[in-house]
């Protein structure tokens, strides 16, 4: 192997395949990347075995080949070259680096062992906004949690359906849901469950890419991004799916409410921060709607620290109302909400609340019992 | 030879050819899942694995299989869909304190079931025995024997418990079976929507795959015509292929107003079996467990306190329980005798003597499906004088009121009204069963 190569190129290459991060520590050929040649592109390929990526980047190849070396130590020396173009060559097992004024040389390892990267096989391509999507899964990537012993509720989950995908997690104490658009017609509606690594994964690598493809096979999902200048693939990423049937949380969302107010989110948000710091061993906040006056009263208290008490005026519809919540929780639920104002819906002193501030997204959460 | 055998040898023999680390990425979970016709199908748990079995190991399996098995011509992997992994369903983390969950996602959506009711946490006494006795016949052979099986009993008794532990045992003894648990109410509203939408033969098919139907508080069929006929037809043509049909009710099929008959005598031609009230040896045994089950002790006299003075409820006796171990775990300590009566004050003190007249009144008229207005109306329609006569006799009977009184609150009746009723009923309930059943199911309203 023999290319010539934009530093720069190569650099987001690296950094893009290195935030799949290592799981498996008893297979040290996982700690290595694949350099590749494939016609007048360097491609760079990386997995935990969980998910894997694959990055291409234009490159003047001059002889074809590859190259299996450890993907931290290469993305170190690459960093700190500091000439444009540098020159990549295999020789015997070493990879050698050259620019104007440095030449250096890296232990490799045998590209056999390399795992391969199960490729798409299916037909049914579905489109996305990558920005909205990452965008999307930032808000609800938190909230699965891996301790319940309930794998089905341990990751995301997307649900293709005809010009929307909705994504969902839950950790049984909240739920959250969003919507965002879909870019092509479908033929069919499809639903899957992403693990929570492979989601944050997508998070670091699709962030600042424009359309993204989705495609499926059994339990394997495939997403790929092209480059701008060329009609070329640029990333590609594969991740398994978590098997199960996701519960249908459409019945936990509250049809009915007894109580509507209408907040803003900077006031909201700095009032329960500061109730928080009061908040007692159990992170309680009591919430009290007076309708009469028009105020929703916040509480707290704590045998240690003291008490803190503060209002907000604001339009209130339905009856009175006493509720308490876990700030954390809370704090999650407005933390997401990017609008300026949002609706908090109550249902009872004891059922679930919500928080909605647009059509496209609600995040809904359970109380805690009042002590 | 076995395919496991096979399977072994050739790990065994790969084994010697890779690194440790190689051979468990790669070979963990895997197994041979068919062997025919020379044709040998493995499945692995991932595309990962597919792959790298594909292109690195495939000419090795394929030589040692071949030596194993002569006729071997090809080797097709295929990932696993499910199996392999066990699904661990116990929450490893404890759940903050006083935070409430979204219950709906215990609930298994194929089968409705929720895994936390079982068998093992069903306390069995002389008060649900045969229920009890009836239901593990059921699981060994569902379908086989005593179908359908009817189960009754008051509030907070088990019924569910009973039906959702049948269910999950016959779920983990025959992994095939499709079982369906429903409440009649969701039953109800199904039947509605499907024929708003003109779905109805849709709704009748689905039913028509179920192995197991599990059907609770069927009571609730009382008065809906339609549902009731659609029910009907469901009911036949499970009952006819001999799937297993499991009914639970507040009171035995005779004593479910406007019931077709067709239904009741189809509901007793199975097995009937009820849930009376719990002992007190019983009592403090669930105590036990579900103290056992939240991971706390009391002293036994508080135990005891509690099983004396809630005796008509399980779900009464767990709700105390409950306070107790909020109690200890805001305290760090638990509570003493004394505490332990403050903290219940609310939940033991209040009930029983407390049902007005009112309240008895109310209770008999929902009871029938009639209206105040007309239980306390001088109509002599056959439908409302004996619910007149009953809430007369009740309201002797439970609040010792006097037959003057009892007439004055009938529109002003005479007492003599009033005596004729409680004679008549005292004297019915000697030999009229259904009339025993009745009064024992409204008092147990009135109680709840």
């Amino acid at each position: 192997m023999k290319l010539k190569i934009l530093k720069e190129n190569l650099e987001k290459g690296l950094e893009v395949v290195n935030r799949i991060p290592l799981r498996k520590l008893s297979l040290p050929i996982l700690s290595n990347i694949l350099l590749e040649t494939e016609k007048n592109f360097l491609k760079i390929s990386a997995t935990n075995l969980e998910s894997g990526i694959i990055y291409w980047t234009l490159a003047k190849v001059e002889e074809e080949g590859k190259v299996c070396i450890n993907a931290k130590f290469f993305f170190e020396v690459i960093s700190n070259l500091k000439e444009e173009t540098i020159t990549l060559e295999s020789e015997n097992n070493f990879l050698k680096i050259e620019d104007k004024n440095v030449s250096l040389k890296i232990k490799g390892v045998n590209t056999e062992e390399f795992p391969i990267i199960p490729q798409k096989d299916s037909l049914e391509k579905i489109s996305l906004d990558g920005e909205k999507l990452c965008n999307a899964l930032g808000k609800i990537i938190n909230i699965p949690s891996q301790s319940l012993g309930r794998p089905e509720i341990s990751g995301i989950y997307f649900s293709f359906e005809d010009k929307f995908l909705k994504l969902a997690a839950t950790d049984s104490f909240r739920l959250a849901e969003k919507r965002i658009p879909l870019l092509n017609t479908i033929t069919k509606n499809y639903s899957l469950i992403l693990p929570q690594n492979a989601a944050r994964e997508i998070i670091g690598i699709f962030e600042r890419e424009g359309e993204i493809n989705f495609y499926f096979s059994v339990n394997q999902i495939f997403i790929e991004s092209f480059t701008k200048e060329l009609p070329h693939q640029k990333i590609f990423f594969t991740s398994k799916l978590i098997e199960g049937e996701y519960p249908n949380y459409q019945e936990i969302i509250p049809k009915k409410f007894k109580t509507k107010i209408h907040l803003d989110k900077s006031e909201f948000l700095s009032q329960i921060k500061t109730a928080s710091l009061f908040s007692g061993r159990i992170n309680e906040i009591k919430l009290k709607i007076d309708k009469k006056m028009g105020k929703l009263e916040i509480l707290s208290e704590n045998p240690d620290y003291g008490e803190f008490q503060s209002q907000i005026f604001t339009k209130i519809e339905g009856d009175d109302i006493s509720i308490s919540f876990n700030y954390k929780f809370l704090l999650d639920g407005i933390s997401s909400i990017e609008e300026k104002e949002f609706d908090f819906l109550f249902t009872d002193s004891e059922g679930p609340a919500i928080l909605k501030p647009s059509e496209d997204y609600f995040y809904i959460l359970m109380p805690i019992k009042s002590s | 030879m076995e395919k496991e055998e096979i399977w072994q040898s050739v790990l065994a023999q790969i084994q010697l050819m890779t690194s440790p680390a190689n051979f468990a990425t790669w070979f963990q979970n895997t197994k041979i899942s068919s062997l025919e016709n020379g044709r040998v199908i493995i499945s692995v748990p991932n595309s990962f694995v597919k792959e790298w079995l594909q292109e690195k190991y495939n000419k090795v399996i394929f030589k040692i299989l071949k030596n194993l098995i002569p006729e071997t011509k090809e080797i097709i992997y295929q990932i696993e869909k499910s199996g392999i992994k066990i699904i661990d369903r116990k929450i490893t983390t404890a759940l903050p304190l006083n935070q409430l969950t979204f219950q709906e996602l215990e609930v298994d959506k194929k089968t409705n079931l929720n895994p936390r009711y079982t068998f093992s946490n069903f306390v069995v006494g002389s008060f649900n025995e045969l229920s009890y006795a009836g239901a593990m016949a059921i699981v060994k052979n569902p379908g086989e024997v005593y179908n359908p099986f009817f189960v009754y009993g008051g509030v907070g008794l088990g019924k569910t418990h009973l039906l959702q532990a049948i269910g999950n045992e016959i779920i983990k003894n025959f992994p095939k079976k499709k079982v369906r648990y429903i409440s009649c109410g969701k039953f109800v509203s199904d039947v509605i929507l499907a024929i708003k939408n003109h779905q109805i033969e849709i709704l009748k098919s689905s039913y028509q795959n179920f192995d197991v139907l599990l059907i609770d508080d069927i009571q609730f069929l009382s008065g809906k015509e339609k549902t009731q006929e659609e029910f009907f037809y469901i009911f036949n043509t499970l009952y006819e292929k001999n799937k297993q049909i499991v009914v639970s009710s507040d009171r035995p099929p005779k004593a479910i107003p406007a019931l077709v008959e067709r239904l009741r005598s189809r509901f007793e031609g199975g097995m009937i079996a009820d849930i009376s009230f719990p002992d007190f040896e019983t009592r403090l045994a669930i105590l036990k467990i579900k103290s056992e089950e939240k991971g706390v002790s009391f002293q036994e006299e508080i135990l005891n306190y509690i099983a004396t003075n809630i005796k008509k409820n399980i779900r009464e006796l767990e709700g105390a329980l409950n306070i107790l171990v909020a109690y200890q775990k805001l305290n760090q300590k638990s509570p003493d005798l004394q505490t332990a009566k403050q903290l219940l004050k609310n939940l033991i003190a209040a009930p029983t003597k407390i049902s007005s007249v009112k309240k008895i009144i109310k209770t008999v008229a929902d009871f029938y499906e009639i209206s105040e207005k007309e239980i306390l109306s001088n109509s002599r329609k056959r439908e409302y004088v004996k619910p007149r006569q009953v809430a007369m006799y009740l309201l002797r009977e439970e609040l010792k009121c006097s037959f003057p009184f009892i007439g004055r609150k009938f529109e002003g009746k005479d007492h003599t009204t009033a005596i004729h009723a409680y004679n008549k009923i005292s004297e019915s309930l000697k030999k009229d069963e259904n009339l025993v059943e009745e009064i024992k199911q409204i008092k147990e309203r009135f109680f709840s």
